[in-house]
């Protein structure tokens, strides 16, 4: 039986960099494989040779060879690929959003799709039979509608459906699930297996979401910096990787350390705190809340956007030094919440030490008291500013610092987010995401602020990235008497980040408590659909639970032991259909 | 490593990374042409009145003698020497357009700037003057100016009519800057990093002037070099519709007018100020291609 897909040693370069190095792999009928890596590690560009894409960027193959179903394709120009591979590749492009024709309605460019392969025009009974594939339902409504009216995870299928169009026996799927919330993102996975199953198909899943790929492939190849660092069965190489690189990455995952512990972040990157990598996090010497204590407050909070209702009595409260998660999915209103809390949205209902937030860009003494932290890492510094300048002009502005004191404070707090040398004199276009929300937080704590609110903090940015700036959060707030607001869809990073949980659905907050029993004994439906989406999170939690692992043991052993559990449910599932 | 090879480029790798290279150093050589034009003219503009021994308004030779090793571009119907009447009514364009679209751009730059933190009222009104600024046919604004402010000297040491050119300019071409600037700040007030500048505490002030301002100046420059290249035209043109800069004083679209009905006897008095207006126009040209290319990439 020959492959489907056959990429032997294949190099690329754009230019005079080289993208890829002797990169191989291959794929039979029915198969699934997932090719695995962080920003930059030449996934996409694995893909983008597969599909002949490689001219649009400028790239070339210089050596190797890429046969697809026993037909060398490697030097094929992309126009005879459309008349050879019709039929053959497909390819669910990245962001539905944007790959979609905003102004065409859903049901002309199915029909358009299915065109280009038949002969004749396509009828309305096959655009139905096409949207029921994906497990829409074909209503007239639907048909008619426009991408920007349906959900993200609508759009993802109605882009499968293009794809299938051409009845295709290999398809390519480039960040299939990224921007998609967790439940979603389960369904869409689901969808890609049954669809392999029925139709025989081979598939190549990119992403960088190590949950998505254990989930939907039965083979994972790790990318880093252009080469195959490793490959293997995804249930194996996921529960015991022999790489280096695979190991890094695995363990940087937030969910495979226990809360209470540094996440293991790689140290050349830029994380500072050496010693921080895997230790415990130390708990910090709290004085009990006196009245003195900064707080905010939001009592039965209601919050509309003209007349549509974005939250209904929410009510919580946070003093410095407490750390507070609030999680739910997009369009919960978690992050109109956080602009409440912040005073960037206007509310009689949030107050701050008891007085109300005036309007947003008035001058109030408790302005600096809470700081924000935004998820766009870049565009949440000013562009043209450099680091130092950035954080030496929120001292001098905020505390009223001399100049040559206010650099001096820029620099211990640029510092102590692990910035020092070279770096703080390059504007945010040569820092990576990472660095960039590191001088966020600088910036931030340059006001000196008793209440930090983090939107979202790490969505932006790559796993081991994370990993650092989850550990500087942590340092940061054991190290003063910091309140913490954390902001995320990601339960794992909540998990590490908060001693109390707030979960949002609909604008309404369903469960709240203890980090702890939230996490491990959800009581809400939806809080035990956002736990059980995370295997690892139930392994940990059970782990946690039956007394498996005990405050001061090393880390490092925990998250082998951690590695042994047999969390791959979802994977063992798959390779068997 | 293999992942990344030095700067320079192997013999033989093409491909768009390279080209894409390469257009950025055409674009770098183009905006160093235009400035190098600009610059050298400015410069022969400034000394070529001043070193020459005699003066534009000096009858030295018999009228309309042909270019000679005496008289290198010739002289005009008067007898007026051109080389030397050419470079200093070149000063005399040259300084007014810079000048000119100096002022309208930062004038309306700046307002465009304050209109975004401006109650909608208020930006509505400026929206609504910049619209009916630029409705207005301006070379009718031009002459209306011209005949208001007569040819009356109305700084001292400017020519005649200078001035009245001058305003009339910056009024016609100052609505784009504060359109420019107000629809871009507009959406960059938007932006996270004004978000978080706010939330530290900072006046409306520092965010205008050192968070939002500094981020279009590359976008208002770029539209001042293509402004710059109409406005060349204009102010040449100016002088066919007899509200120039008043003679004696030479101006380039004004040696152009007079000679113009010569053209069949004596081409140079009015071909040759008609090449320095073009080799002013392409220099910016060349230097607003490069800018606003680099932008919009």
């Amino acid at each position: 039986m020959t492959a489907l897909l056959d990429v032997r040693d294949v190099n690329v370069t754009i230019g005079a960099t080289k993208v890829l190095t002797d990169v191989s792999l291959s794929l039979y009928r029915g198969e699934a494989v997932g090719i695995l890596g962080e920003t930059g590690s030449g996934k996409t560009m694995t893909m983008r040779s597969i599909a002949g894409l490689l001219g649009t960027v400028g790239g070339r193959i210089d050596s190797g060879s890429i046969h697809i179903n026993g037909r060398d394709i490697t030097h094929e120009s992309l126009r005879s690929r459309r008349r050879t591979l019709r039929g053959v590749v497909s390819m669910v492009p990245q962001g539905s959003m944007s790959s979609l024709d905003p102004l065409q309605r859903i049901g002309s460019q199915v029909s358009e799709a299915l065109q280009l392969t038949r002969a004749g025009k396509a009828s309305d009974a096959d655009v139905r039979h096409a949207l029921h594939a994906v497990r829409l339902t074909p209503t007239a409504s639907l048909l008619r509608s426009r991408p920007h009216e349906l959900s993200g995870g609508m759009r993802q299928r109605v882009m499968i459906a293009l794809a299938l169009a051409s009845q295709p026996r290999l398809l390519l799927a480039d960040e299939p699930t990224t921007a998609l919330d967790a439940s979603v993102r389960t369904s869409i996975l689901d969808l890609f297996t049954e669809l392999r199953v029925e139709r025989q198909l081979g598939l190549v899943i990119i992403s960088h979401d190590i949950n998505a790929i254990a989930s939907a492939t039965d083979r994972v190849i790790v990318m880093n910096r252009g080469r195959v660092v490793e490959t293997g069965r995804t249930s194996e190489v996921l529960a015991n990787p022999q790489d280096p690189y695979t190991q890094e990455l695995i363990s940087a995952l937030p969910e495979r350390t226990p809360r209470g512990y540094y996440l293991p972040a790689r140290r050349s990157t830029d994380d500072p705190n050496a010693t921080a990598n895997g230790g415990h996090v130390p708990v910090p010497a709290r004085s009990m809340p006196t009245a003195g204590v900064s707080t905010i407050e939001a009592q039965a909070l209601d919050f509309s956007y003209g007349d549509r209702q974005i939250l209904h009595d929410i009510s919580v409260r946070v003093r410095a030094g407490q750390r507070l998660g609030i999680v739910g999915e997009s369009g919960s209103g978690k992050s109109t919440l956080a602009r409440l809390l912040t005073g960037v949205l206007p509310s009689r209902q949030v107050t701050v030490n008891g007085t109300p937030w005036r309007r947003f860009g008035s001058s109030q003494p408790e302005r600096h008291e809470v700081q924000l932290i935004l998820q766009d890492p870049f565009a949440s510094l000013t562009e043209t500013q450099t680091a130092l300048a950035t954080v030496q002009e929120a001292c001098r502005t905020v505390q009223k610092l001399a100049r040559s004191a206010a650099r001096q404070r820029a620099l211990e707090l640029l510092g102590s987010v692990g910035l020092s040398g070279d770096l703080v004199h390059r504007r945010p276009a040569q820092l990576s995401g990472g660095q960039c929300q590191r001088v966020s937080i600088a910036r931030a704590l340059a006001a000196n602020p008793s209440i930090l609110i983090a939107d979202e903090p790490t969505s932006a940015l790559d796993l081991s990235v994370q990993a650092g700036i989850v550990n500087l959060l942590l340092t940061l707030t054991t190290q003063r008497p910091l309140g913490l607001v954390v902001v995320s869809h990601d339960l794992a990073v909540i998990s590490h980040l908060s001693d109390t949980i707030v979960v949002m659905e609909r604008g309404c907050i369903v469960e709240s408590g203890p980090t702890d029993q939230v996490l491990f004994q959800p009581k809400h439906p939806y809080t035990r659909q956002l736990v059980s989406a995370n295997p690892w999170l139930a392994a940990n939690a059970e782990s946690n639970l039956y007394g498996k692992i005990r405050p001061g043991a090393d880390a490092s052993k925990l998250i082998e032991a951690l590695g042994e559990q047999p969390v791959m449910v979802r994977a063992g599932s798959a390779s068997d259909a | 490593m293999t992942d990344i090879v030095g700067p320079s480029i192997p013999a033989g790798t093409p491909q768009a990374a390279t080209a894409r290279r390469g257009h950025t150093v055409y674009l770098r050589v183009e905006r160093l042409v235009g400035l190098v034009i600009e610059a050298a003219l400015a410069l022969a503009f400034i000394i070529v009145p001043v070193a020459s021994p005699i003066s534009s308004s000096d009858i030295t030779s018999l009228p309309l003698a042909p270019p000679s090793a005496e008289h290198l571009f010739g002289t005009d119907q008067l007898g007026r020497d051109i080389f030397v009447r050419t470079f200093e009514a070149g000063r005399i364009d040259l300084g007014l357009i810079l000048v000119s679209i100096a002022a309208a751009a930062v004038g309306g730059a700046l307002l465009g700037l304050f209109a975004a933190y401006l109650p909608p009222i208020g930006r509505m009104v400026i929206s609504r003057v910049t619209d009916a600024t630029m409705a207005f046919p301006y070379i009718v604004l031009v002459i209306g100016l011209a005949a208001a402010l007569g040819n009356r000297e109305l700084i001292s040491g400017l020519p005649r009519g200078a001035a009245a050119i001058s305003i009339a300019v910056v009024i016609a071409c100052w609505p784009p800057y504060t359109r420019l600037t107000l629809s871009r700040a507009l959406v960059l007030r938007e932006r996270d990093s004004i978000i978080a500048a706010r939330v530290l505490g900072y006046g409306p002030m520092r965010i205008l002037f050192s968070h939002i301002g500094p981020a279009l100046v590359p976008t208002v420059v770029s539209y001042a070099a293509t402004q710059a290249v109409a406005t060349t035209a204009l102010v040449g043109s100016l002088a066919f519709l007899g509200v120039g800069i008043a003679p004696p004083t030479p101006e380039l679209g004004q040696m152009m007018a007079e000679n113009i009905a010569l053209l069949p006897v004596a081409w140079w008095p009015s071909i040759i100020p008609g090449v320095v207006v073009l080799i002013l126009g392409v220099g910016f040209a060349l230097m607003a291609d490069s800018t606003s290319e680099r932008n919009t990439r």
